[in-house]
C-alpha cells in the first residue's frame, strides 16, 4: 500500500512519550486558519515554489506535460487544478525553486524509516507517532502502518483531529498507545469558523473513543483570540472530565508556517496573530492543573 | 533548569581583567633562551635546553595580581603570548616586514609593544637557518614540498612549534613532589656506568632532568619572596594575610609533595605553566583532574580546612590562569585552530576497572566552576559511561544547555575497548583522558601526539584523484598515471584509483611526520620528560622513545564530503546514469558555472548525504575510512622498537578546525562543494546536510569503525536552542546522551545558540565576547575568529524543531 508522505521527523520531541519519528501524512479534511503544516492539507501531491531562486529559466514550463504552469514577470504560476504532481518540473528546474510537497511512499518504506532509530525509542520509551494532514482520511495505510510497528514492538501514537468515521478510529485505536487527539475550538461556531468544519462529530467521536481507549491526550493548539480564552480552555477541561481525560497539552502559537503558504501559493489569514506571552501561557496552564489534569506546554 | 553564575566577587574581577586584555606578544623568553644558547654552545642538547629553561625561569617578569590567589604567569603580562625563536622564526619576520606588527590579521591578532621589535629583529637574525623550521626544510624531500603546496598534506604546525599534545604524571609529581623527581633522577645517574657507549648521552639527560626540576622549584621560590614583599606593603588585612599564605606554599611546593588542595591546586598550575614555557606545542593539558585532586579535596573538606566555596574560588582562580595562556602562531597555520585556542584539556567522570563510576564531589564542584566562569579555557571533557550517575549526566547536560559548548562527551563505553585493543594495560586503560580536543591517551605514560603531527586532506586527495594528480591551483601534479574522471568508465575503476591515491598520500603524511619527529629530537622537553613514565629509567625523552606508550594517529580532514562525492558520482553517473562523466568535469571544472552547472550542482545536493542514516554512503564512508586504515597501519612511527608499546599509527578524526584551510585549496566536488569553500570537520556531516537531525547523525558517525580510532573522532552538532528550550526538551536531550552512550559513540560536543545571535554578533563583536562556540573539539570566542569560520559556524545545520 502506498500513500503521500510530506515528511519523517527524526528527534521529534513534542509529539507523545520519549524520542519519536513522527509521519506526516498528506490530507486533511479540516482547513485551519493557523494550520502551520498547510502542505499536508491536500490529498494530492504538490508543488513549492521558492520565487527566491528562481530564476526564470523556463525549463520547468517546457517540461510539464499537463501545462500547469506559466511564466510571469514575477515568477512561475502553478494551476492547481492542472498539475497532478508528477515531479518532472522540479527535476527539469536548476535552482531547487521547484520542490514536490510529498513523497509517494508504501507501508514498507515507511517503517525502514522509524525502524532506524530503534535504539533511541528503547532508551527514551519513544516510537513513532503517526501525524498529518489526517490520520483517519488514509486510514488504510495508517492502520497497515501502525500494525507493522506494533509487530515489532515500537511504541505508537497518533494525532488526529477526530474527524472522520469512528469505525476506523476505533479501529486505528486498538494499535495505538497514546492518542493524541486535538480539540481545536469547544464552540461549535467558532470551530466551523476556523477550521471549515463542525466541532458536533470530532466531540462524539472523542466522547466514544474515551469508552474504548484509556490513554488519550487532549491537544489545544493556542491560537491568540481565538480559542485562547480562559472559557475555552475551561470548557475543554471539562470535556477531558467527562471523558476521563488525564493529561492536556497546550501549544503555545507560533508562525513558523507562515513562509510554506508563499510558496504554496496559498494566503495566509493569520499574518498579523501575535505570540501569547509566557506568563499567559502558564496562567492557563496553572488553571488545567488546578482542575487535577496534568498539563503540558508544548506536548 | 540551572543558570550558572559566578558568585565571587574575587572571580568576577579577575576574570574580568583577563577576558578584556588585548592579546600580547611578550620578547622575555626569546631573549633568555638565545641567551642561554649562546653561553651553552658546546654542552648536549639536552644541557643546553634545560639552561635554556633555567634562564628563562630565573630572569623573566613574574606578578601577581590583586586578588590572585594561584599565581604564576607565562609572559609578562596576562593573555600575552612568549616567543619560541627556536622553532620557527621566518614567519615572524615575514609579518613584521609585510604589517609591521602582529595585530592586523584577519583573526588570532595579537600586539608587538612597538619598542621591542628592534630586539625581536636581532633575535630573529641569530636564529635564522638554525631553526627547527629550517632543519625540517633542509631535508624535505621535493615531493614532499610539492605535496605541502599543493595542501594535500599539511604539517607546517609541527616546524614551527613544539609538540604539546600531552599530559605529564601529575599524581606522580603530586605525590613525590620535584624533589622526589630530582631523587630518581639522581639514582638513576648513580647507575650510568660511564665506560658504557650511550653513557654520556644518558648523563646529560639525567643532569638536564636535575637541573630543569631544580629551576622550577626556585622559580616557585621567586613568587614565595614576591608574594612576602607585596604583603609588607598591603594594607588590606585579608589581602596581607593571603598573601603570605601564598609565599609560605610557594616557597613548599613544588619542591616537596602538597600537604591541601590549595598547595595541590598551586603545584598543578606550576607544573603546567612550566611545561608551557618550556615548549610551544599546544594541547598541554592537566589530564583527570578530579581523580588526583580528589584526596587533597576530601581531606580538607572533611578536616574543615576549606569549604567547597574556597575550593571553587581555587578552581576558578586555576582556569583564569588556564585562559591567561596564550600561544601565537603563524597566520598560514592560525586558520588550523581558529580562535587563539590552546586546547588545554581537563577531563572529569569515567569509570573505574571494577565498573564503578569514578564521578566523585570534585568532579561536580569542577564542572560547576567551569559552567559559571564561562571561559574557553580549559577544555573541559566528561567521561561517561553505562553506569555514570544519573546525577552526573543531568549536570554535564545542564552546562552544556548553557550554551557555550562544554564539557564534551567522551565515551568509555567504545574508548575503553578501543585502548585495550592497541595493547594498552587494561587499568591502564581504564585511566585514560583526554587529551587537547578529542585525543586519548593515559595520563603520564603516553607520548607526545596521540593524533599525528600532520594532516591529510581527503578532499584534496579525492580531487587529485580525479585529476591525475594534477593540481589545478599550483600547477604542480603529484602522483599520475592512474588516469583521470573520464577514464573511469565504472565505479570499481575510480575506486582503484583512488586505492592507490590514498596509498601514494598517506606515505607521504607519514613521510611529513618523520621529518617533523627527526627534527625536534634537536628540540627536547626535558622537564616535560621528566614526569612521563619510564623517561627517567630509559634516560630518554619521550620523543627518543621514553615513554611506556606511543601511539599516534594519521588525522584527516574532510571525510563527509569524499564520501558525499563517491556516492553522487556512483548514484548519478554509474548507477542512474543521469550524468556523463564529462558533463561532471565540465561542472567541476568551471566550479558549477552557468544554468547547465547549477543544474548539475543541484542533482548533486539531492544524492545522498552523509550523516542520514543512509546505508548507501555511509558505507562509502566506511570505505574510505578502510581504505586509509589499510595504508597507515603498515606505518611506524621515529620510537618504534625502542622501548614504548605501540610504536606505529592509528587514526583520528579530530581535525581541529582545518576543516576551513584545507578546503580553502581544493576545487569543487561532486557533493556540490563549491571550490574554495569548507570541508566537514572531523567525523561530522557536510555543514547544512544532516537534514534528518541528530538521530541520523549518531547513527551514521557509529557506523565508522570508531573502534580503531584511538586518535579521537571528533564529532560536533549544532543544536538549536529552541531543542532545549523547555523540560520536555532538556529531558529528551538527556536521553538523547544516554543513547550516544549505549551507542557507543566515541565522542559529541553541542553547540547551542541561533542563527540571529551569532549574526547579531558578527556586527556588534564587542556586544558578544561572551559568545563561545565550539569550533571543533574547542571552545573559542565567536567574535575573534576569521570570518571564514565565521560562516561556516553558521552554516552549520541548525537541527529543527
Ligand atoms: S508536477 Fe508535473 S504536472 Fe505539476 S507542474 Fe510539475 S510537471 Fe506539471
Ligand atoms: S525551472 Fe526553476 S528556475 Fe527555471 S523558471 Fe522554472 S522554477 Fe524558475
Amino acid at each position: 500500500m502506498k500513500t503521500v508522505i510530506c515528511e519523517i521527523e527524526h528527534y521529534a520531541i513534542h509529539d507523545g512519550p520519549g524520542i519519536r519519528t513522527v509521519v506526516f501524512i498528506k490530507g486533511c479534511p479540516l482547513r485551519c486558519k493557523w494550520c502551520s503544516n498547510p502542505e499536508t492539507q491536500r490529498r494530492e501531491n504538490e508543488l513549492f515554489y521558492s520565487s527566491e531562486k528562481c530564476i526564470l529559466c523556463g525549463s520547468c514550463v517546457r517540461a510539464c506535460l499537463k501545462n500547469a504552469l506559466t511564466k510571469t514577470e514575477t515568477g512561475i504560476k502553478i494551476n492547481k487544478e492542472l498539475c497532478d504532481g508528477c515531479g518532472l518540473c522540479t527535476s527539469a528546474c536548476p535552482m531547487s525553486a521547484l520542490e514536490l510537497a510529498g513523497k509517494i511512499m508504501t507501508v514498507e518504506e515507511v517503517f525502514e524509516e522509524i525502524i532506524k532509530d530503534t535504539i533511541f525509542y528503547r532508551q527514551s520509551g519513544g516510537g513513532v507517532t503517526v501525524s498529518g494532514g489526517e490520520v483517519l482520511m488514509n486510514s488504510g495505510f495508517v492502520l497497515e502502518l501502525l500494525k507493522l510497528c506494533r509487530d515489532n514492538y515500537i511504541n505508537t501514537a497518533i494525532e488526529t483531529s477526530g474527524y472522520g468515521s469512528f469505525v476506523e478510529l476505533k479501529k486505528i485505536g486498538l494499535y495505538t498507545n497514546t492518542i493524541l487527539f486535538d480539540v481545536k475550538h469547544t464552540d461549535n461556531e467558532m470551530h466551523e469558523r476556523f477550521t471549515g468544519v463542525s466541532n458536533k462529530l470530532i466531540l462524539e467521536n472523542l466522547r466514544k473513543l474515551s469508552t474504548v481507549h484509556g490513554n488519550i491526550i487532549l491537544r489545544v493548539p493556542l491560537i491568540t483570540n481565538i480559542n485562547d480564552s480562559e472559557g475555552n480552555i475551561k470548557n475543554t477541561i471539562k470535556l477531558a472530565a467527562e471523558c476521563s481525560i488525564k493529561e492536556i497539552h497546550l501549544l503555545p502559537y507560533h508562525s513558523l508556517g507562515a513562509d510554506k503558504y508563499r510558496r504554496l501559493q496559498k494566503k495566509y489569514e493569520l499574518k498579523d496573530i501575535e505570540k501569547q506571552d509566557k506568563a499567559y501561557i502558564e496562567r492557563l496552564k496553572k488553571i488545567v492543573e488546578e482542575s487535577g489534569i496534568k498539563c503540558v506546554i508544548g506536548g | 533548569m540551572k543558570t550558572y553564575e559566578i558568585k565571587s566577587e574575587r572571580i568576577k574581577k579577575l576574570r574580568e581583567s583577563v577576558m578584556s586584555q588585548r592579546p600580547m606578544v611578550c620578547i622575555e623568553r626569546a631573549r633568555y633562551v638565545t641567551q642561554a644558547y649562546k653561553e651553552n654552545e658546546a654542552q648536549p642538547v639536552y644541557i643546553k635546553r634545560a639552561r635554556a629553561l633555567e634562564k628563562t625561569l630565573e630572569n623573566m617578569s613574574i606578578y601577581i595580581k590583586d586578588g590572585e590567589l594561584i599565581v604564576g604567569n607565562q609572559a609578562c603580562e596576562e593573555r600575552t603570548a612568549p616567543i619560541f625563536p627556536e622553532y620557527a622564526v621566518e614567519w615572524m619576520e615575514k609579518e613584521l616586514k609585510e604589517k609591521g606588527n602582529f595585530d592586523k590579521r584577519e583573526g588570532d591578532n595579537f600586539y608587538l609593544p612597538e619598542e621591542h621589535i628592534d630586539e625581536l629583529m636581532d633575535i630573529i637574525s641569530y636564529w635564522k637557518g638554525k631553526t627547527l623550521r629550517d632543519k625540517c626544510d633542509a631535508v624535505m624531500p621535493e615531493e614532499i614540498r610539492k605535496a605541502s603546496e599543493v595542501k594535500v598534506i599539511h604539517g607546517e604546525g609541527n616546524m614551527t612549534s613544539g609538540d604539546g599534545h600531552i599530559v605529564p604524571d601529575f599524581e606522580k609529581a603530586l605525590k613525590v613532589g620535584l624533589e622526589g623527581i630530582i631523587k630518581e633522577a639522581e639514582e638513576r645517574l648513580s647507575r650510568v656506568d660511564i665506560s658504557e657507549n650511550d653513557a654520556l648521552r644518558e648523563k646529560a639527560f639525567l643532569e638536564s632532568v636535575i637541573i630543569a626540576n631544580k629551576s622550577v622549584i626556585n622559580f616557585a621560590k621567586r613568587y614565595s619572596k614576591l608574594a612576602r614583599e607585596l604583603s609588607i606593603k598591603e594594607e588590606d588585612e585579608r589581602r596581607r594575610e593571603e598573601l603570605l599564605n601564598i609565599s609560605k606554599i610557594c616557597e613548599r611546593i613544588p619542591e616537596k609533595p602538597p600537604t591541601s588542595f590549595y598547595e595541590a591546586v598551586q603545584m598543578v598550575w606550576f607544573i603546567h605553566l612550566v611545561i608551557q614555557i618550556e615548549s610551544n606545542g599546544h594541547s598541554a593539558s592537566l589530564g583527570r583532574v578530579d581523580q588526583y585532586l580528589y584526596p587533597y579535596y576530601k581531606n580538607d573538606i572533611e578536616k574543615g580546612i576549606i569549604d567547597r566555596d574556597f575550593a571553587k574560588e581555587l578552581l576558578q582562580c586555576l582556569w583564569i590562569k588556564l585562559y591567561s595562556i596564550l600561544k601565537i602562531r603563524p597566520t598560514s597555520h592560525s586558520g588550523y585552530g581558529a580562535g587563539y585556542p590552546t586546547y588545554q584539556n581537563v577531563t572529569i567522570g569515567g569509570t573505574n576497572p571494577d565498573y564503578s563510576d569514578a564521578v566523585n564531589d570534585l568532579s561536580f564542584l569542577i564542572l560547576e566552576s567551569v559552567g559559571e566562569a564561562k571561559l574557553t579555557q580549559p577544555n573541559l571533557s566528561a567521561r561517561v559511561h553505562s553506569n555514570t550517575s544519573e546525577k552526573f549526566i543531568r549536570e554535564c547536560g545542564e552546562v552544556i544547555a548553557t550554551g557555550f559548548g562544554m564539557p564534551a562527551i567522551h565515551n568509555d563505553e567504545i574508548i575503553i575497548p578501543a585502548l585495550l585493543n592497541r595493547g594498552v594495560e587494561y587499568r591502564d586503560a581504564f585511566n585514560y583522558t583526554m587529551v587537547g580536543c578529542v585525543e586519548v591517551a593515559v595520563p603520564g605514560k603516553w607520548g607526545y601526539r596521540c593524533t599525528g603531527m600532520s594532516f591529510l586532506n581527503l578532499i584534496k586527495v579525492f580531487e587529485l584523484t580525479l585529476n591525475d594528480g594534477y593540481d589545478k591551483r599550483t600547477g604542480h601534479t603529484l602522483l599520475s598515471g592512474n588516469g583521470r574522471l573520464r577514464d573511469f568508465k565504472d565505479y570499481e575503476s575510480l575506486w582503484r584509483a583512488w586505492e592507490k591515491n590514498i596509498a601514494y598520500y598517506t606515505k607521504l603524511s607519514v613521510a611529513l611526520d618523520k621529518i617533523a619527529d627527526t627534527n625536534l629530537l634537536e628540540y627536547p622537553d626535558i622537564f616535560c620528560s621528566s614526569l612521563i613514565d619510564n623517561c627517567i629509567e630509559r634516560a630518554k625523552t619521550a620523543k627518543e622513545g621514553g615513554a611506556v606508550y606511543d601511539i599516534v594517529s594519521g588525522l584527516q580532514v574532510g571525510l563527509a564530503n569524499a564520501a558525499n562525492s563517491f556516492a553522487a558520482l556512483k548514484k548519478l553517473v554509474y548507477e542512474d546514469k543521469i550524468l556523463t562523466l564529462e558533463e561532471v568535469e565540465r561542472a567541476l571544472d568551471t566550479n558549477f558555472e552557468g544554468v547547465e552547472g547549477e543544474r548539475i550542482r543541484k542533482l548533486m545536493l539531492k544524492a545522498p548525504k552523509y550523516g542520514n542514516d543512509i546505508d548507501y554512503v555511509d558505507s562509502i564512508a566506511v570505505d574510505i575510512y578502510n581504505s586509509y586504515i589499510k595504508e597507515i597501519t603498515k606505518y611506524k612511527n621515529t620510537r618504534y622498537g625502542k622501548g614504548p608499546i605501540g610504536g606505529n599509527y592509528g587514526l583520528s578524526t579530530s581535525g581541529i578546525s582545518s576543516n576551513v584551510p584545507m578546503g580553502a585549496v581544493t576545487g569543487a566536488t561532486p557533493d556540490g562543494r563549491k571550490a574554495y569553500t569548507p570541508a566537514a570537520e572531523g567525523a561530522s556531516p557536510v555543514q547544512g546536510t544532516d537534514y534528518k537531525g541528530p538521530t541520523s547523525v549518531f547513527k551514521s558517525v557509529t557506523k565508522l569503525p570508531t573502534i580503531l580510532m584511538t586518535g579521537g573522532q571528533l564529532l560536533n552538532i549544532k543544536f538549536s536552542p529552541d531543542l532545549l528550550s523547555d523540560e520536555v526538551g532538556f529531558e529528551k536531550f538527556i536521553i538523547l546522551l544516554k543513547s550516544f552512550i549505549a551507542m557507543k559513540g566515541w565522542h559529541v560536543q553541542f553547540n547551542i545558540i541561533s542563527t540571529e545571535t551569532l549574526r547579531a554578533a558578527q556586527r556588534e563583536p564587542e556586544k558578544y565576547r561572551d559568545i563561545i562556540v565550539r569550533v571543533a573539539g574547542y571552545c573559542a570566542q565567536f567574535v575573534t575568529l576569521d570570518p571564514t569560520t565565521q560562516e561556516d559556524i553558521i552554516s552549520r545545520t541548525e537541527q529543527r524543531l
